[in-house]
């Protein structure tokens, strides 16, 4: 399936553009459940709306009435099923990136594609903050098993690597990080207590630094006429503040899928046909 | 979920919020300046003791009514300096006296001094320490703004100003070079005053805050030729015994560790 094609940057980019381009194609349509409904404990009406599809959609708190499921877990665990789905995604979307900058390999969905054989130090931070992500995905699927939770399962995925050039990679990361920025920031107050919020927000500070860098060197490899794109909130931009996106809205921005987007007249991610561009392990 | 923003605005969430920071207490009372030798009994004066964690001798000096006030209040002394460094940077990099005001045309900026070395890098680097400088006095107001609106008294920059050695024309890569480590110890500080929150939407305020000083570390990294980060220095704690590898999670800093670093640098 084909669901994201990303296009180069032209022109100033607000970040906040880039993060919903990237939860309008990616994850609101990213988190679908199969066979492991069961496992997960989740009720028989969730099963059964889970079991009837090839892909189910998540949601957090409120339910959008097509046939959904919760995270599962409660409580913290909850929360953090929620930000392991997103670390998981993001492992694997480094995975791919690498493998798309490199040498060539596999989506989620079994497309092979086609290496850049390209290397440098973009190439450099793909693989070390790919090896962070995974990182943050080990460290919170063990918290979940140590605090007696069954971890959500991990998903696999399809980013369209084979459209994209060196810099769609680099902007494709970029706004799957500034994603993780909204979504930690707005995930903190679902916590029931402060027992995780210290590594969450340890976690948090990464992404934030992951998306940063990733600017920083896209605006260096820049082309003449293009604007920076932002490594950072502006002052105007909520008092120069990350801005929170609860869960929901993380997974389920708009309530629907689209079918098609129109593309971002300055954006780079261009969700051109739905649904479910990924695949569940 | 609330915002600050909503909080300080919203009669009824104010009210929701004034009771957060303890004030609706008849006995409510100015903690007033905590020095080292206070007794740990001086946290029951604060009108909110509902932090198992809160104890006011770990904000050295720094003043307000409750736990959420004073860790505003400590986070608004931090805000407080860096504002003044990058309005005295900028002005360093822009021809300008380190006197001069924050200009309020921000196309009005141009850098005037040598790069230093930082090459390609250069112009978004400038354009960077441009932003940041107006961000970082934006976060300084929002935390003036938020206390005052819950009825506190918010922490004023400090009298006499800072001193941060800067000389007007120094090169770019030498300002940004001495940002960054007060950028790195944003990070530390926010990251070591969570715990001491009461309030989730607080915590989340602060967090939005703390994430955006994440990304002008990391992009001021970027720009130094630096590794993103987060790379440990001295006295950093760590969330958990043990991490992954050195920049699998942020470290931070106790409000004293960091209170005790940038008082050098007040005049």
């Amino acid at each position: 399936m084909k669901n994201i094609v990303a296009q180069s940057i032209n022109g100033d980019t607000t970040g906040q553009e880039m993060a919903n381009a990237f939860h309008g194609s990616v994850m609101r349509k990213a988190l679908a459940l199969g066979v492991g409904a069961a496992a997960l404990g989740m009720s028989r009406s969730a099963q059964a709306a889970a079991n009837g599809r090839t892909h189910a959609t998540f949601y957090f708190s409120s339910d959008p009435g097509n046939g959904a499921v919760q995270v599962p877990g409660a409580d913290n665990v909850k929360v953090l099923n929620f930000a392991l789905a997103l670390e998981d995604l993001e492992a694997d979307l480094y995975a791919q990136a690498a493998a798309r900058l490199g040498s060539g390999g596999t989506s989620g969905t079994g497309t092979q594609f086609a290496g850049l054989g390209v290397s440098g130090e973009d190439v450099n931070y793909v693989n070390q903050f790919g090896r962070v992500e995974q990182q943050h995905a080990d460290f919170i699927r063990s918290a979940i098993g140590q605090a007696g939770g069954q971890a959500i399962p991990k998903f696999t995925y399809d980013f369209n690597m084979e459209n994209l050039d060196r810099r769609g990679v680099l902007s494709l990361v970029y706004a799957a990080e500034l994603t993780g920025v909204s979504a930690y920031t707005g995930a903190i107050p679902f916590f029931v207590d402060k027992t995780y919020l210290a590594v969450a927000s340890a976690i948090l500070g990464t992404e934030a630094r992951h998306t940063a860098f990733i600017a920083a060197s896209l605006n260096s490899t820049r082309g003449n006429g293009q604007g920076l794109i932002a490594t950072a909130p502006f002052f105007n931009e909520n008092d120069g503040r990350d801005t929170p996106l609860t869960p929901d809205q993380i997974l389920y921005q708009g309530g629907q899928i689209a079918t098609s987007l129109s593309p971002l007249t300055q954006g780079v991610i261009n969700p051109v046909s739905g649904p479910n561009g990924f695949i569940y392990a | 979920m609330l915002d600050f923003d909503q909080i300080v605005t919203n009669p009824v969430l104010r009210r929701t919020f004034l009771s957060r920071v303890g004030m609706l207490g008849a006995g409510a009372m100015v903690l007033g300046s905590v020095t080292t030798g206070c007794g740990s009994d001086d946290g029951d004066s604060a009108g909110d003791n509902s932090s198992q964690y809160f104890d006011p001798t770990n904000f050295p000096g720094v003043q307000g009514r409750s736990a959420n006030e004073v860790v505003l209040n400590y986070a608004l002394t931090l805000e407080h300096l860096e504002a003044d460094l990058y309005r005295q940077a900028l002005n360093a990099a822009s021809g300008r006296e380190l006197t001069a005001p924050l200009d309020t045309n921000v196309s009005s900026y141009a850098l005037a001094s040598a790069d230093g070395g930082l090459g390609t890098r250069t112009d978004a680097g400038y354009a960077y320490l441009v932003q940041y400088a107006y961000v970082e006095a934006q976060h300084a107001n929002f935390l003036q703004t938020a206390v005052a609106n819950s009825g506190g008294t918010p922490v004023a920059a400090n009298a006499n100003g800072y001193n941060f050695g800067f000389t007007k024309g120094q090169d770019l890569r030498s300002l940004l070079t001495t940002i960054r480590t007060f950028e790195e110890t944003g990070v530390r500080a926010y990251l070591g005053a969570v715990p001491y929150l009461t309030d989730f939407a607080l915590i989340q305020v602060a967090a939005t805050i703390y994430s955006t000083e994440a990304r002008h570390s990391a992009a001021i990294n970027y720009v130094l030729g630096l590794d993103a980060g987060p790379a440990p220095v001295a006295g950093d704690q760590q969330v958990t015994a043990s991490y992954p590898s050195a920049n699998t999670f942020e470290y931070f800093k106790t409000p004293t560790q960091v209170l005790n670093a940038v008082l050098t640098y007040f005049r």
